[in-house]
């Protein structure tokens, strides 16, 4: 073969595998995006109140979430934005992890590729956590933290679930409010006369003991709080007019100033320790009492309904609200005299960045969720789940379901 | 070793010198790139240079671009921007969005930004595929301000860009694009990619396919030299 019929050959060669490199280079190129990953991974992510985790649970498609308890599951609609907004859904984090306690709620992972950072478990932690992802700032627990340090949260928080109104001012978060729950006091009646009522002057005067008990009805009652942050133990101190520092000093005496909120169990597991003949009170979400008795939310009271705990009947001066609910056990609903009740009564929120509710950011799905009266989470069916998990549609006079009127940054 | 030998390997050598230059491009992103290539794709992934405000379109970056960490351990996030021409792109800060000009939306106006990073590798992923300029003016930008050159147009960086846990750029591709009034679109405007390189890039699956039929050309060319040169001598002796 001659020199020049093998250079040629090497030639023809080389463009052979050229081209077919570029051919598969250009198939490659071409081809379309893989296929889209599950719908949880855009969807808008939502952490705080333990008073709606079950609920919102509902709203990502299930509650109580699947593998976690033997409790039925029962299986919702997700919530999701419009289709003219594609249908973006909700992911929503509990305050209180399955098994674990608000106390030390160790950390979660919101996003694909996102950082470890403590689980918020409150609503103020929950406010807190989104105002951090907004600003740029590290967002640690104030207490129980498994990062045991400030962790970046930018982009990691979409939304927070708030049991109560803003405390400060501020106009980087909105509040939007969508429903109405009940402040609760659960008793336990360790013998001795039943304090199974009780009045607003009895308990200021309680939690305003320093050495955290009172005589009522000729019994010994020690006055307990949820975790500090959380907003039963807010909302309490909001209806009865004690500071937070009175009420801890009182709770802190008593021996039990950071129960887990919205446990029953946690609350029984404290007062059936107490002496015979003393008495034990704490607040509770009303919705977050019922949707447990009913058996639509994860049961962390089933110990203490056993051991007869229940919610007070309560006389806010000459009113008689009576008991929060209705009916018995699965059949629990709302007492809309008492939910309706300026002080025993308060609005539910979605909080959500102002900047994603107007202005050039803006977030359509977002809006299309939440914001106004034909939003998603105004919806029949939404708020039909809603009086499924214990809580009331909001009326005229408690606030406007939607509305972005209310903003503040704690 | 005789002329068309040397040749033979000349060849070989500039198509190895072509393909080693191919490979070495669609490598890993540097540390830190600022100012890298964006490209307006459609969403299939082919490039496009004109559109109207409804075109849906996507933003390729050079293979396995990466922003200078992740978010997971380093805080980093990307983002989109887009600014009007002129704009010192490092100089935006970024929290959920970016400190100056606007930002790419999608088909429903949603700004695509703070959006986390692959794993460790700070690899940046799920681009959507259904950006489009239109839905700007729906977020509250109005037609004037996209036309800032008298009404009649404007030039825009566009592009994606990474920042730290503390909102500073690191990282940064870009791509220019010229809004251009036009009254048949449904918005008012139409987009074409902005002013060409001097010397624009050539994507390597258009370089190879075309190296090769050079290469396979020329082979042909030598072979039909050589039979010619041979075949002419005997045809004169004959004669």
């Amino acid at each position: 073969m001659s020199a020049g019929r093998r250079g040629a050959r090497v030639a023809a060669a080389l463009g052979l595998a050229s081209g077919t490199m570029g051919l598969a280079a250009l198939i490659v190129a071409s081809a379309a995006p893989a296929g889209a990953d599950p719908a949880s991974t855009t969807a808008f992510v939502g952490v705080g109140a333990d008073v709606t985790q079950d609920l919102w649970a509902a709203y990502t498609g299930a509650s109580p979430a699947p593998g976690y308890s033997s409790a039925t599951t029962t299986f919702y609609t997700p919530l999701h934005s419009s289709a003219a907004t594609d249908n973006y859904t909700v992911a929503s984090f509990d305050a209180q992890p399955f098994g674990g306690t608000t106390t030390s709620p160790g950390c979660i992972t919101t996003k694909t590729g996102g950082p470890s950072f403590d689980r918020p478990s409150s609503t103020t932690a929950g406010v807190a956590a989104l105002l951090d992802s907004v600003n740029n700032v590290g967002f640690e627990n104030t207490s129980g933290s498994c990062t045991n340090a400030t962790v970046s949260v930018t982009g990691q928080v979409d939304f927070a679930r708030a049991a109560r109104g803003p405390k400060g001012g501020g106009t980087t978060l909105t509040w939007i409010p969508y429903a109405r729950d009940g402040l609760g006091v659960l008793y336990y009646d360790h013998g001795g006369t039943t304090i199974s009522s009780l009045t607003t002057a009895q308990l200021a005067n309680l939690y305003s003991s320093s050495t955290g008990q009172a005589t009522i009805d000729g019994v010994t009652v020690d006055a307990c709080l949820p975790i500090a942050g959380s907003t039963p133990r807010s909302n309490l101190e909001s209806a009865i007019g004690v500071s937070d520092t009175t009420a801890q000093t009182a709770a802190s005496a008593a021996g039990c100033a950071a129960l887990t909120q919205n446990s029953g169990n946690s609350f029984y597991s404290f007062a059936s320790g107490l002496a015979a003949g003393t008495d034990a009170v704490v607040p509770i979400s009303s919705g977050s009492w019922e949707s447990q008795a009913n058996g639509v939310a994860v049961d962390r009271s089933n110990l203490a309904r056993g051991g007869g705990v229940n919610l007070a009947s309560i006389t806010d001066g000459s009113t008689v609200l009576g008991q929060p609910y209705t009916g018995t056990a699965p059949n629990e609903a709302p007492n809309t005299t008492y939910y309706q009740n300026s002080k025993y009564g308060y609005d539910l929120y979605t909080v959500v960045p102002t900047a994603d509710v107007s202005g050039f950011f803006a977030n359509a799905a977002i809006e299309s969720l939440f914001v106004g009266t034909s939003s998603a989470l105004c919806s029949s069916p939404a708020q039909t789940t809603a009086h499924t998990f214990g809580f009331d549609s909001l009326t005229g006079t408690e606030g406007t379901c939607g509305s972005t009127t209310t903003e503040g940054n704690s | 070793m005789g002329p068309t030998r040397r040749r033979g390997l000349g060849v070989l050598g500039a198509a190895v010198a072509v393909l080693a230059a191919g490979v070495a491009g669609a490598g890993p992103a540097a540390a830190a790139t600022l100012d890298g290539t964006a490209t307006i794709t459609n969403p299939s992934a082919d490039p496009i240079t004109t559109g109207g405000s409804a075109t849906q379109f996507s933003i390729a970056l050079p293979a396995n671009a990466a922003c200078s960490g992740d978010t997971a351990t380093g805080g980093y996030h990307v983002y989109s921007y887009l600014v009007q021409a002129g704009t010192v792109v490092t100089g935006i800060t970024f929290t959920t969005h970016p400190s100056a000009g606007l930002g790419l939306v999608n088909n429903t106006g949603v700004y695509f930004g703070a959006v986390n990073t692959a794993i460790n590798t700070g690899q940046i992923i799920s681009i959507p595929t259904n950006l489009e300029f239109g839905p700007l003016l729906s977020d509250g930008a109005t037609l004037a301000s996209l036309l800032y050159s008298g009404g009649a147009s404007g030039v825009w960086e566009a592009g994606l860009a990474c920042a730290n846990s503390s909102g500073v750029l690191s990282d940064y591709w870009n791509t220019e694009v010229t809004f251009t009034s036009n009254t048949a679109d449904p918005d008012g405007f139409v987009w074409s990619v902005g002013p060409p390189a001097a010397t624009p890039e050539v994507p390597i699956a258009l370089l190879l396919p075309l190296t090769g039929v050079a290469v396979l050309g020329g082979g042909v060319w030598i072979t039909r030299r050589r039979t010619t040169r041979r075949v002419m001598p005997s045809a004169t002796a004959s004669s």
